[in-house]
């Protein structure tokens, strides 16, 4: 029965080819806009994602499709037991790749967890994880301090 | 986890960071992450990130009480849903700095909230309102339109059609015949204007007015409500009022109603009579406004008669068996929040039927001789600063 459900064949930037159930490469918005303007007969390359990310998204994909019939909590069971594994690194590419593949559900949930690896951060806990600089001047970080300073129980 | 190696999120575009900094809650914006970089800042302070962020905000509440505190000054207290970091908000901020600074045994009161900004009043008397967000600390001062006669609040709302916040007032002339007169201010562009003088006046001390598709709704105020005439709407795009009657059920005006009470559910307008521990709901279907009188009634849906007894015996002393004082405040998240002077803030599930109370910080304090007022509230970071 598999053989007979149409695959959609995919390409990484890396070279790999991955192929796709349907059913499971239309959870990608964008592909399915291209299975119905009829432009995915053929190899669909993706430029900025490697052949890792593109292999993680699609075991998203169908951890989803296949867990239809499941419960709701089940799901968000999976699905928090899938985002969990993932390190920070991975987390900024399955972001970019699943903005651009248009998943939305797994932009929400990478999404939400660099969200909730925000919360709780004090501003240089900030940067040090996401590697930003702080490109403020001393004044001007004195000046946000004093605008503050009146909240003065949220203290870091 | 390494948590340590995500240089790649410097190179996020725009719109990718604010989908990460809308999940998370507004005073941990403000505080922790607007001070990270130039670029988060800017994003941060953004109105349409304001927006974006509003949509996203989950809906909490306070609960404050006022006191007669040594040498008869007068003392606010605040509480929060203990699993909730809103005390963080408050602790620090608009309300004690105005307590403060208003220095003449007055206390500040919030009245209402609407999108995280809170709208408040200096108490025993004062002729301004005061309007500010807890967490980005704006505040903007709006002197009352009558300044010999008492100013009643009675709604503060946001006008999507003109992107406006707005604040509805009236009161009371000498007129015998539309004796209560209404007037509107838009903050930061216009004085007041005078609306209509109307027969009626609406409750508004205990019960904000339902906001739904650009109208608001209010419980006409006993004194001046019949049955068919009890429940006030103003359109806010036409700025007209007209009034329609609430669900049919065997009622005594200007008894009953007092025990009516109007609330947002699912977006649509809901009716809720609370007598004792009795619980009866109505759903109005608004597609079938349209007359100019409406013949109400017959437009209301009973959705609920729930009997709550059973679920708060637990909550029963042998001194505390006054249910008058269990009142209907709000509905967040198909759970009714309930009220009851003296005892606590509860939350019943309406999927579920259960109750469950709710802890508060500083809920040792939350004595029978207190009168607390709850007002739904959601942390925001909208500004009026653009308004103006």
């Amino acid at each position: 029965m598999a053989s007979t459900l149409k695959k959609i064949i995919l390409k990484s930037c890396d070279g790999k080819i991955l192929e796709v159930e349907e059913a499971v490469a239309v959870q990608s918005q964008m592909i399915k806009n291209m299975i119905e303007d009829d432009c995915a007969n053929e190899e669909i390359p993706l430029p900025d994602i490697t052949g890792e990310i593109l292999s993680m998204i699609i075991e998203y994909c169908k951890m989803h499709v296949d867990g239809e019939n499941n419960s709701n909590n089940e799901l968000i069971a999976r699905d928090a037991d899938f985002i969990t594994r993932v390190d920070l690194n991975t987390l900024y590419y399955l972001i970019v790749a699943a903005n651009f593949l248009n998943v939305k559900s797994l932009l929400d949930l990478t999404c939400q967890r660099v969200a909730d690896i925000i919360k709780g951060k004090s501003p240089e806990e900030i940067r040090l994880t996401f590697n930003i600089k702080n490109d403020f001047t001393p004044e001007e970080e004195e000046e946000i301090r004093k605008k503050n300073a009146w909240a003065f129980d949220y203290k870091d | 986890m390494d948590e340590g190696n995500g240089s790649g999120f410097d190179h996020l575009v725009d719109d990718l960071v604010i989908e990460i900094l809308r999940r998370i809650p507004a005073e941990q914006l403000w505080w922790r992450c607007r001070p990270v970089c130039k670029r988060w800042k800017a994003l941060i302070s953004s109105p349409s990130f304001a927006h974006a962020h509003l949509q996203q905000s989950p809906p909490t509440f306070f609960v404050f009480n006022v006191r007669t505190g040594a040498q008869k000054t007068q003392k606010a207290d605040f509480f929060y849903p203990r699993d909730d970091d809103a005390k963080r908000v408050f602790n620090g901020s608009l309300f004690q700095r105005w307590n403060r600074r208003t220095r003449s045994g007055q206390v500040v009161l919030p009245i209402a909230s609407c999108h995280g900004l809170v709208l408040f009043k200096s108490f025993p008397y004062s002729s301004r309102f005061h309007i500010g967000n807890p967490i980005t600390g704006e505040l903007l001062t709006v002197e009352e339109p009558w300044r010999e006669k008492t100013t009643y609040f009675c709604g503060f709302f946001f006008q999507s059609s003109t992107q406006e916040y707005k604040v509805l007032v009236y009161h009371k002339t000498d007129s015998t015949e539309n004796s209560f007169q209404y007037a509107l201010h838009t903050l930061g562009i216009t004085e007041w204007r005078s609306l209509r003088a109307l027969p009626y006046n609406v409750r508004c001390s205990d019960s904000p007015p339902v906001v739904l598709d650009n109208t608001l709704y209010w419980m006409i105020s006993n004194l001046s409500s019949t049955c068919e005439n009890s429940i006030l709407m103003f359109s806010m795009d036409g700025e007209e009022f007209r009034t329609m009657s609430h669900p049919k059920y065997p009622c005594k005006p200007g008894a009953w109603h007092q025990w009516i009470k109007l609330l947002e559910m699912d977006g649509r307008l809901t009716c809720w009579c609370l007598v004792g521990l009795m619980v009866q709901a109505w759903v109005f279907e608004v597609s079938d406004v349209v007359a100019n009188h409406i013949e109400a009634h017959t437009h209301w849906t009973r959705i609920y008669v729930l009997d709550l007894t059973q679920n708060f015996t637990s909550y029963m002393s042998h001194s505390v068996r006054d249910f008058h004082n269990v009142n209907v405040v709000s509905i967040q998240n198909r759970e009714l929040i309930l009220l009851w002077h003296g005892i606590g803030v509860f939350r019943y599930n309406l999927l579920r039927n259960t109750l469950r109370r709710i802890e508060l910080e500083r809920n040792d304090q939350f004595c029978n001789e207190w009168y607390p007022v709850l007002i739904p509230y959601t942390k925001t970071l909208v500004s009026f600063k653009e308004l103006q």
